[in-house]
């Protein structure tokens, strides 16, 4: 039994280890931005006229994408007596987008970043409910990531459990640990 | 050293053992999440009437102890906003999203979103210690800090475990290859 849940936790383990160390890091990034400002993102602005024209974003987002220019997920979308203005977002990647109705024309600004802002958005990025289908897909892998760390964690503890080197100083961090964060979830939740 | 790299692997797991299950849980909750721009918090009027001559710090104070969940935010200067006679004050705690806009009269618009178990343990995951928090909030925001050096640590080390113990196991370096690639496939595909 022992040499089975040995070899699960390596497994996943090991499957899980690039997304973990991925993970770290933009947790890093998230929490110590004032040390990566050299990694903000750059915006870039653009222009074009789509031909024909386009009669709502939806249509905007796919003949500016049809242009090789835009994909992601379409947010903010308002309309005045010009034309419309909407938001596209994926990781890594916005595209601020204002049409004018007269010019067909569609001006586009893009604020992209490099590894560093990809690998956070890529961080807060998650579910199935995306227009892009390969964020949704990343957004299962999440998922499967996620349920891969809690077997590693909980065979990690079984393991332990099982040793006796580590058992009595593991035993205080283990405590200790489980007290002080278990009391501060149900404390910040119930007050 | 393998006995020791080995050691600190099973004591830096069992000390974030917690923040672990409570990552896990919160990409497992993203992914079964619905899609956010169809979500509507709930808008009510209320009864609201701060001291006359208050300052906008001081109401704003007053707001969060009268329309704040649980450990909101202390709102920082920057966050008060005030248009043609409007407050707008935006409260954020674990528990949810509050946005108060009071003109001055006898009732203030209060925007509710209040967040259910998943929600919350995925807003606990997210904790950094940036910037003024309810104190509870900043603790619990310190042991993720601590995790997110654990977590890059336990990826480390579980790496060189098994380079040093088990390299010869086709199936984990195979497990280690397939988890890396997907993370890489995902990267570029979505850049």
């Amino acid at each position: 039994m022992y040499q089975l849940v040995r070899n699960v936790h390596l497994a996943l383990g090991l499957a899980i280890a690039a997304f973990m160390l991925a993970y770290s890091a933009s947790a890093f990034r998230m929490g110590h931005y004032f040390l990566f400002k050299w990694s903000s993102p750059t915006t870039e602005q653009s222009k074009m006229v789509l031909e024909p024209a386009p009669r709502d974003p939806r249509e905007i987002v796919a003949a500016i994408r049809a242009k090789g220019v835009m994909a992601g997920d379409l947010y903010d979308v308002e309309t005045s007596s010009v034309g419309l203005s909407f938001l596209v977002r994926r990781p890594g990647t916005e595209y601020r987008v204002s049409y004018t109705v007269a010019t067909k024309t569609a001006e586009v600004s893009t604020k992209s970043g490099g590894f560093w802002e990809m690998i956070d958005k890529m961080h807060h990025t998650g579910g199935t409910w995306h227009d892009e289908p390969i964020m949704s897909a990343w957004g299962t892998f999440v998922g499967l990531m996620s349920a891969f760390l809690a077997v590693v964690a909980l065979t990690g503890l079984w393991m332990w459990f099982k040793r006796n080197r580590e058992r009595r100083l593991g035993g205080i961090l283990l405590t200790v640990s489980m007290i002080v964060s278990v009391l501060l979830l149900v404390i910040v939740r119930v007050g | 050293m393998v006995s020791l790299v080995r050691s600190l692997h099973i004591y830096s797991g069992l000390v974030i053992l917690v923040a672990l299950l409570v990552s896990s849980m919160s990409g497992l909750h993203i992914m079964t999440k619905d899609d956010p721009r169809e979500h509507q918090p709930v808008v009510t009027r209320v009864p609201f009437s701060p001291p006359e001559g208050a300052s906008d710090a001081e109401i704003a104070q007053l707001i969060r102890e009268q329309f704040g969940f649980f450990q909101s935010k202390p709102v920082p200067h920057w966050a008060i906003d005030r248009v043609d006679g409007v407050l707008t004050i935006p409260l954020w705690s674990p528990n949810g999203y509050v946005t108060v806009r009071w003109d001055g009269g006898p009732e203030a618009e209060v925007t509710t979103d209040a967040f259910g178990f998943g929600e919350y343990v995925n807003q606990m995951h997210t904790h950094l210690p940036l910037g003024k928090r309810a104190i509870f909030a900043w603790i619990w925001s310190a042991y993720m800090e601590l995790a997110i050096f654990g977590l890059a640590f336990l990826a480390a080390s579980g790496v060189y475990l098994w380079a040093m113990t088990r390299p010869k196991l086709w199936w984990a370096a195979l497990s280690l290859v397939v988890g890396t690639a997907g993370l890489v496939y995902f990267y570029l595909a979505m850049k």
